[in-house]
């Protein structure tokens, strides 16, 4: 039989884990419902970090 | 049933009236579903991770890597290489395509293949309004 502490620290972990798998549905769902509303902005900004990214990695 | 003259042409025309509002609807249909097709906005919307993605790689690949720089020559170089006869003057490489030949072919590409795929949706929904209309028929 595990020790109190042990399953404490697993119903702690696998709370945690809940937690990190809602938190990362809702930025999904509000980065869709916000693409959705502003469509050319989007691709205006992710575009934009396209280019900051290579201009970091390429030109540098 | 044929049961008499005046019946049979009523249920012909009753039918007639009911594929021609049909055809009006397919057509109504089909007329929506190119302004879809067309519409950007309408794209970006449908997938939306994946029209960011696109244009982020899109982004990335735009911005051209850096040249190096030539290596200098010196006088003393250049005079060692008169003496040794060893200077060469090759012929440049057959030239890249650049940046605009690169975005024209992905454009092109990709224009290819929203035609191909749009043609083949309208084959497809042809087909199943023939189907539709054998059966209307028999």
């Amino acid at each position: 039989m595990p020790s109190p502490v042990y399953t404490e620290r697993e119903n702690e972990t696998i709370e945690l884990q809940e937690r990190a798998q809602h938190l990362v549905a809702t930025s999904v769902d509000a980065l869709k419902k916000s693409i959705h509303n502003h469509p050319g902005m989007a691709l205006l900004v992710s575009a934009s970090i396209g280019v900051v990214l290579a201009w970091l990695t390429k030109r540098r | 049933m044929y049961v008499n003259g005046r019946q049979n042409i009523d249920e012909v025309l009753a039918r007639m009236e009911v594929v021609r509002g049909r055809l009006d609807r397919d057509a109504q249909a089909t007329k929506q579903s190119v302004q879809n097709m067309t519409d950007w906005r309408y794209i970006v919307r449908k997938n939306p991770l994946a029209t960011v993605a696109i244009a982020a790689v899109a982004g990335f690949l735009l911005v051209p890597k850096k040249r190096q720089p030539a290596p200098a020559l010196t006088s003393a170089d250049i005079e060692r290489l008169a003496k040794e006869h060893t200077v060469i003057v090759a012929k440049e490489a057959s030239a890249s395509p650049g940046l605009v030949g690169t975005v024209a072919a992905i454009a092109g590409a990709a224009l290819t293949r929203a035609a191909t795929n749009f043609l083949a949706t309208k084959v497809s929904e042809f087909s199943k309004f023939s189907e539709r209309e054998e059966v209307d028929h028999a």
